[in-house]
C-alpha cells in the first residue's frame, strides 16, 4: 500500500528539477546571499551577520596572513645565507661588521655619508680605512680630564676601539660607537667630508657660520652657541648643540672645528648627567694630542 | 578533455597557482571564461583553485559522500570543458554550481535505485509502473520547462531573502543551519519561512493550472 509521501514522490522529484532549471539572475542572486554579498534591502535582524559559504574562517583567515609573512620570512633567509654566505657575516660596502657591531645603531655620521659608502669598497675601501686609522691614532683625548665621567668616555671609547680593530675585521670604529655611548659621553673624530657637517662655513676671520643641525629618523639638533677654543690651537673654535634622540635621549654635542682641517672632532655629554656649564668646562678641558 | 589533475603536472601552472595561494587572490571569472574559451587547460586548473570547496559543498549536500562528490567534480569541469564555447556565464559559480547540482541528483538517483534493486517489492512496483502510459519524453521536457518558468516566476514575486532562503535549502541543498548562519536568522526562523514559502509555491502553482 502507497503511503502519501510515496505519492507525493514523484512530484516533488520534478519540482526538485524543476529548482535546478530556474533562471540565471535567480541563481546568481541567490550565490550571492550564500556567499555573504547581501543585497542592501537586506534588514532582517542583523543583516550582515551571515559569514556566507566562501567567506573565509579562521584557517582561511590565517592562510591570508601566516602564509604570506611566513614565505616572505624564508625567503629573507634564504636569500641572506644564499647571497651573504651565512647569517653571522654580514658585509657593509666593503667592510665587514662583526658579531658586535650588529647590535649597534647604524645612526652614525660615518655611516650616513653616502660617499663613504660608495668609497668603501675593494682598494677604496682599505686606503680611506688606512687614512681612518691614521686618524684615530691621534685621539683628541682630553689630556687634563676634569670629571671622571670625561676620562672614563675616553677611556671607554679607546678600549672599545681596540677591541674592534683586534677582534673584528672593522677599520673605521667610529661606525660601531652606539648611541649610548655618545649619549653618556664620548669624543670622536669626523672626516669634514661627513654630510652632516658639509654645510659649515666660515668667515674670513675663522669663525665657523651656519648651524650643523641633525636631523634624522631619530635625531633633531637645536643650536646653542659657538666660541673660539683656543685652548685647541689656532683657528679651532666650538658649535654647542642640543640633540635629542628619541630613544637615547638628550645630550650635549660640541663640534670642534676648524677651518684649515681636514677633520673634526666631535664631543658628547648627557644633558640628563650634566648642565648646560658643567658639559662647557668639560669642553673646554679638551686638548690635541 | 585535460586531466582535472594535470596541473600537478605543469610547473608553470602550479608554481603560477602557488604564488596566487600566497597572494591570496584567485583568478576573476571573466579571464578564467575566457580560458575556456580559448581551450586553454588552465581554465580547469583555475576552475579547481576557485572553486573546487564550493563545488564539493554543493554536491555533498545532496549525495553525502566524498568519493562521489569528487565523480561529480570531475564530471562538471568536463561538462564545462564542453560547453563553455556556446555558454558564457556571467558568475561562473552559479554557472558550475547548477552543472554539479544536476550531476549529483543523478548519482542520487542511481544510488537509490540500485537499493531498490535488492527489493523485489520495489521491482514488482517498478514493474507495474511500466504498464501505465506517461507522457513522451518531449512532453515532460516540455512540462519540465513550464514547470522552471513557473517557479521562477513564482519567485519573483517573493522578498529578496525568502527568495535566497529558498534557492540556498532547494536548489544548493544546503542544511538549515547554514541558511540561518548566511541570513542572521535563528533556525526555527527559517524552517517557518521555507513552510510558508513551500505553501504558497503550491498555491501559485495550483494557480498556474499545475496538478500539485
Amino acid at each position: 500500500m502507497n503511503t502519501d509521501a510515496d505519492r507525493k514522490k514523484p512530484e516533488a522529484e520534478a519540482i526538485m528539477d524543476a529548482i535546478g532549471n530556474i533562471d540565471e539572475d535567480l541563481l546568481m542572486e541567490a550565490d550571492r546571499f550564500r556567499t555573504g554579498q547581501k543585497p542592501a534591502e537586506y534588514t532582517h535582524g542583523s543583516s550582515g551577520k551571515g559569514r556566507g559559504l566562501h567567506a573565509p574562517g579562521k584557517a582561511g583567515r590565517l592562510r591570508y596572513i601566516a602564509l604570506p609573512i611566513a614565505a616572505a620570512a624564508v625567503l629573507f633567509i634564504g636569500v641572506i645565507i644564499f647571497v651573504k654566505g651565512g647569517p653571522l657575516s654580514l658585509k657593509m660596502g666593503g667592510a665587514s661588521m662583526d658579531t658586535a657591531s650588529q647590535t649597534a645603531p647604524a645612526e652614525y655620521a660615518m655611516a650616513e655619508d653616502p660617499s663613504f659608502a660608495e668609497e668603501t669598497s675593494g682598494a677604496a675601501a682599505e686606503k680611506e680605512a688606512e687614512s681612518y686609522e691614521e686618524e684615530f691614532n691621534g685621539y683628541p683625548i682630553a689630556e687634563s680630564a676634569e670629571t671622571t665621567e670625561a676620562t672614563d668616555a675616553a677611556l671607554n671609547m679607546e678600549a672599545a676601539e681596540g677591541e674592534a680593530l683586534e677582534t673584528g675585521e672593522s677599520k673605521l670604529p667610529e661606525i660601531t660607537l652606539p648611541d649610548e655611548w655618545k649619549a653618556s659621553g664620548c669624543i670622536t673624530s669626523v672626516p669634514v667630508s661627513a654630510e652632516l657637517y658639509r654645510n659649515i662655513e666660515f668667515d674670513d676671520s675663522g669663525a665657523p657660520m651656519g648651524n650643523p643641525e641633525i636631523t634624522d629618523n631619530h635625531t633633531s639638533s637645536e643650536f646653542i652657541k659657538s666660541a673660539g677654543c683656543e685652548e685647541l690651537g689656532e683657528g679651532w673654535y666650538y658649535i654647542l648643540t642640543l640633540q635629542k634622540h628619541d630613544l637615547t635621549g638628550d645630550y650635549w654635542v660640541f663640534l670642534f672645528v676648524n677651518r684649515d682641517s681636514d677633520v673634526y672632532y666631535e664631543l658628547s655629554l648627557s644633558a640628563e648627567c650634566f648642565s648646560e656649564e658643567e658639559a662647557e668646562e668639560i669642553a673646554g678641558s679638551v686638548r690635541l694630542k | 578533455m585535460p586531466s582535472t589533475s594535470g596541473f600537478c603536472l605543469h610547473k608553470g601552472l602550479f608554481w603560477e597557482s602557488f604564488v596566487r595561494f600566497l597572494r591570496g587572490r584567485k583568478m576573476e571569472d571573466s579571464k578564467i571564461v575566457d580560458l575556456y574559451w580559448a581551450r586553454d587547460e588552465r581554465a580547469i586548473t583555475e576552475t579547481s583553485v576557485k572553486y573546487s570547496r564550493y563545488l564539493k559543498k554543493v554536491a555533498f549536500n545532496i549525495l553525502a559522500d566524498n568519493g562521489d562528490c569528487e565523480e561529480c567534480e570531475n564530471d562538471t569541469y568536463m561538462r564545462a570543458w564542453n560547453a563553455m564555447p556556446d555558454d558564457r556565464p556571467e558568475l561562473l559559480s552559479s554557472y558550475l554550481a547548477r552543472i554539479i547540482r544536476n550531476l549529483a541528483i543523478d548519482i542520487f538517483r542511481k544510488r537509490n535505485s540500485m537499493k531498490r534493486k535488492d527489493s523485489e517489492y520495489a521491482l514488482s512496483i517498478d514493474e507495474l509502473d511500466e504498464m501505465i502510459p506517461s507522457g513522451s519524453t518531449v512532453e515532460q521536457e516540455v512540462e519540465g520547462k513550464l514547470l522552471s518558468g513557473a517557479i521562477s516566476d513564482f519567485l519573483r514575486t517573493r522578498k529578496a531573502e525568502k527568495r535566497n532562503i529558498f534557492i540556498s535549502r532547494y536548489f544548493y541543498c544546503d542544511a538549515i543551519k547554514d541558511i540561518a548562519e548566511n541570513a542572521g536568522m535563528k533556525e526555527v526562523s527559517v524552517r517557518s519561512v521555507l513552510l510558508r514559502e513551500r505553501e504558497a509555491l503550491r498555491e501559485y502553482l495550483k494557480k498556474e493550472g499545475f496538478a500539485v
